[in-house]
């Protein structure tokens, strides 16, 4: 009997472990506690970048597979990155859709449970510019949601397309010289527009001369075409007051650029 | 000429015949190797919390979100699935009614952020497999509300880098 008490709550406990680890619920609720399910699956993508030369018909794959109990259904879009201009990092433009460039070969279908599809991403016409980065968003919805009350949380996994340019064409240009932050926390920076067509990093030094002299390394950025994105040149918090004179040595791909900017403090 | 063709095939065959056998085994220079495609899972649990609140106060409802990346970041973030702008932007609905505060969310230990705003999403270094990431919502009712309320939240998943 004792073993048959310890075996029970061992189960018990390994299936609450298991509820905890897939996606399990917690509610806190001051009166009573709200009900949930908890989920055993989720959605997949496969393989999370598409990259192929950019060219008319298909530039590759996707496979969304849906490990869930549910029947999901399941849009696929293309959407344009926004990019931060701070930080570098990008997120897709809801908003707006690439399908005039790009579309995938079956945009909404019905996900059964365990059930996976493949869908290709197709090219219908030329970008500007001759290369395109784009995310590839795919919106799983649980079919009967609806009927559904309380929180509904649905599934949003976000893939990239790297149509890369038949004929690479690195160039950028370099913008005036500005600060962001303040106080400790001050750098100097320097946007920088991608007018190639390219995602080469954008890295190199600046050796800043005047009162205080000093050479930084740049953290290498990865500015999408025709996006612009700071430069960051490293703190000016314990510099002296006065003229400075800041000399970028910028590389892109295999390109080197000098770019000499002045500022005051 | 004929026969001086023979010949001479002949001759190239013998001396192209060493040039087989002095291969080096396959064993020698095969390079054993694969390629992985990278892939993205997100798990999410059915929540149903919040569909009704039976008296005033400050709710809060939490639950586990799972995700997979092969890559070297990953990020989440949640957005109203139901409307992208206008009043009910992140406030739970019943109908054409909805709750006067907006839904609050935060992911792992962030602070709690309105979510008729957008959230600062959550991003953690990878590769990782099934990392779990505890999403906590609150709700602020201010009297008893009536009816059965409802919001579609879209987690989303992603990566950093173009």
């Amino acid at each position: 009997m004792k073993l048959g008490r310890s075996r029970h709550l061992a189960g018990a406990v390994a299936l609450a472990a298991a509820g905890l680890a897939t996606g399990g619920v917690i509610a806190q609720a001051n009166d009573a506690a709200p009900r949930a399910k908890a989920s055993a699956g989720g959605v997949v993508l496969t393989p999370q970048t598409v990259e192929h030369t950019a060219r008319k018909g298909s530039l590759g794959s996707i496979t969304l597979k849906n490990t869930t109990t549910d029947t999901l259904k399941v849009t696929v879009r293309v959407r344009p990155w926004i990019q931060n201009r701070i930080t570098g990092q990008v997120d897709p433009n809801y908003n707006v859709s690439l399908s005039r460039y790009v579309s995938a070969s079956a945009s909404s279908f019905n996900l059964g449970a365990g059930a996976s599809r493949s869908v290709s991403i197709i090219q219908r016409r030329t970008p500007p510019g001759g290369s395109l980065y784009a995310a590839i968003e795919a919106l799983g919805k649980p079919r009967n949601a609806k009927a559904r009350n309380g929180i509904i949380p649905n599934y949003r996994i976000v893939g990239r397309l790297r149509a890369n340019p038949a004929s690479k064409r690195v160039s950028l240009r370099a913008g005036r010289v500005g600060f962001i932050g303040s106080g400790a926390g001050r750098q100097v920076v320097m946007p920088i527009r991608n007018t190639g067509n390219t995602l080469d990093p954008i890295g190199g030094s600046v050796s800043f001369t005047g009162p205080t002299g000093k050479t930084n390394a740049l953290k290498a950025i990865t500015p999408i075409p025709g996006q612009v994105v700071n430069l960051v040149g490293g703190h000016v918090a314990g510099f002296k007051k006065g003229k400075y004179t800041a000399r970028w040595s910028i590389t892109q791909g295999t390109k080197r650029y000098t770019a000499v900017r002045t500022f005051t403090l | 000429m004929v026969r001086g063709g023979v010949l001479t095939l002949a001759i190239v065959a013998l001396a192209a015949a060493p040039a087989v056998a002095e291969t080096p085994p396959i064993e020698g220079g095969t390079n054993v190797g694969g390629q992985v495609e990278g892939s993205l899972e997100l798990i999410l649990p059915q929540a149903g919390g919040f569909s009704s609140f039976k008296r005033a106060g400050t709710f809060t409802f939490s639950f586990n979100v799972l995700m997979t990346t092969t890559e070297k970041a990953g990020q989440l973030d949640i957005v109203d699935g139901d409307t992208a702008s206008g009043s009910k932007l992140g406030h739970m609905a019943s109908g054409s009614k909805r709750l006067p505060d907006p839904l609050e969310a935060r992911i792992g230990k962030a602070a709690f952020q309105p979510l008729d705003e957008s959230l600062d999403p959550f991003q953690a270094s990878g590769p990782f497999t099934r990392k779990s990431v505890k999403v906590t919502l609150r709700q602020k009712v201010r009297s008893k509300p009536s009816g059965t309320y409802r919001k579609v939240l879209l987690i989303n998943a992603s990566s950093e880098t173009p």
